[in-house]
């Protein structure tokens, strides 16, 4: 995130990817880079174990909204990318 | 005043203790347990321990835009639970945790929740009474545990590194909430840690090395060093140690926290604390066969037959090699650590300057 913030900056049109596990951090990166509400991409976790064909299937599923990010033509997802809030810490009164 | 007055008087003051420790806690500036509220008179005492300005930055997390200065060490310091004669360690342990390179890599931010181990030398330790002889990871003991939680609050206050949001620890590991050691070297046989580099006997320094965990090691049936020492080395070398984030292998490094009893061990039978790094650096690694097992063989030798030997690191000055601990069995620790983007050897040892 911290990365596509600062590709941002240089005025190189980025579309960062991070899977669903990293939404919190990925916000927080994006407010203290100065670009809060920052469009991303929300990609299923985990990554590292899958195989390269897997890989492929994954980077196929999330082409049409990278895309969209980066105008090339309307690939608006259609459901919103949503965090796992089971990550989330629990307020307690 | 009387017996009934003085206990009133606790009993308002308690309230208003707690109250005060509830605010810290309602402003997120705690690890979770109940920390000193750092009013301004308690921070000046600290302040009043260094001659340096308390608008001096000690350490930048640039990609964050976080800095921490003399003045928010001295907050974080208080709330730690420190007395203001442990701020110049802290200074010191601050520089060095700078010098190593660490707080400009991304480890503090790893899913693999790493924690920063203090380790003292000199004569500050029997000043300030550090323990260096028994339970070392364990609680009990004031400086070792205020010091080196002091060091995780300023990486949560000051940089701004909390679990949830930027500390993305998959587990974390409890040295998080302090990891501050001192080496026995009234029990050692070898020179201790800071004047293996280059520190006067009588210096006082901190050592500041980011690490995974502790690990347990147990020989005590053995008298044989090379036993022992293929027993720490084994440990070193577990396949959940080994990383693999990219196709680059990571290398790995250790601080080898050895026992008195060990050290004693291999002291009497001739080995020099030089001759210990470098059976550990030979021995610390697993054959291609093993990784391959495990699924863990590195691409870069996957052509490799069983075999062949794949180190875990390049060089012996990726280890470190303390003796701490009680002088009444046979163990010792390994604390895991990876070497990505830093130096474990050379730079992260500081002395500790006492202000007059």
């Amino acid at each position: 995130m911290a990365d596509g913030t600062i590709f941002e900056r240089k005025g190189l049109q980025t579309a960062a990817i991070v899977t669903h596990t990293f939404g919190r951090p990925a916000d927080a990166m994006a407010r203290v880079q100065g670009y809060p509400g920052y469009r991303y991409v929300m990609m299923t976790h985990p990554i590292s174990s899958l195989d390269a064909n897997q890989v492929r299937e994954r980077a196929k599923a999330v082409l049409p909204e990278v895309l969209a990010i980066l105008g090339v033509e309307d690939a608006t997802p259609a459901e919103e990318p949503r965090h796992d809030d089971r990550y989330a810490p629990v307020r307690r009164a | 005043m009387t017996i009934a007055t003085r206990q009133f008087d606790a009993l308002e003051a308690a309230r208003g203790a707690r109250e005060l420790i509830e605010y810290c806690y309602s402003q997120g500036w705690t690890d979770g347990l109940p920390v000193v509220p750092p009013v301004q008179e308690f921070v000046d005492e600290f302040l009043a321990q260094t001659r340096r300005d308390p608008d001096e930055v000690l350490m930048v997390q640039a990609h964050l835009d976080r800095t921490c200065n003399v003045r928010q060490a001295a907050i974080n310091a208080v709330m730690a639970g420190c007395r203001p004669e442990y701020f110049p360690v802290l200074l010191a342990a601050i520089d060095a945790f700078e010098a190593s390179g660490a707080p400009r890599t991304n480890l503090m931010q790893s899913t693999t929740g790493q924690a920063e181990l203090l380790i003292v030398n000199g004569p500050i330790r029997t000043e300030l009474g550090f323990n260096s002889s028994g339970n070392i990871f364990g609680p009990g003991d004031r400086p070792n545990a205020t010091i080196g939680r002091a060091l995780r609050l300023i990486v949560m206050n000051a940089l701004g590194i909390r679990p949830h949001e930027f500390d993305q620890s998959t587990q974390g590991t409890s040295a998080k909430y302090a990891c501050c050691i001192a080496e026995n070297e009234e029990d050692s046989p070898w020179e201790p840690l800071h004047v293996e580099r280059g520190y006067a006997a009588e210096a006082s320094t901190v050592t500041v090395q980011m690490i995974r965990s502790d690990v347990y090691v147990e020989h005590r049936s053995s008298q044989v060093p090379e036993e022992i020492l293929a027993t720490l080395a084994d440990s070193m070398s577990s396949a959940g140690l080994w990383t693999q984030v990219t196709d680059k292998r990571n290398l790995l490094g250790a601080v080898v926290v050895i026992g008195p009893e060990h050290a004693q061990l291999l002291a009497r039978q001739g080995w020099s604390k030089r001759d210990v790094k470098q059976y550990l650096f030979e021995h610390f690694g697993k054959t291609a066969g093993e990784l391959r097992r495990y699924g863990k063989l590195p691409p870069e030798v996957a052509a490799a037959d069983d075999a062949t030997f794949v180190p875990c690191t390049t060089s012996v000055e990726w280890l470190m090699v303390v003796v701490a601990g009680a002088n009444n069995g046979g163990v010792s620790t390994i604390c895991p650590s990876i070497m990505t983007g830093r130096e474990i050897g050379q730079h992260g040892t500081r002395e500790i300057a006492r202000a007059p």
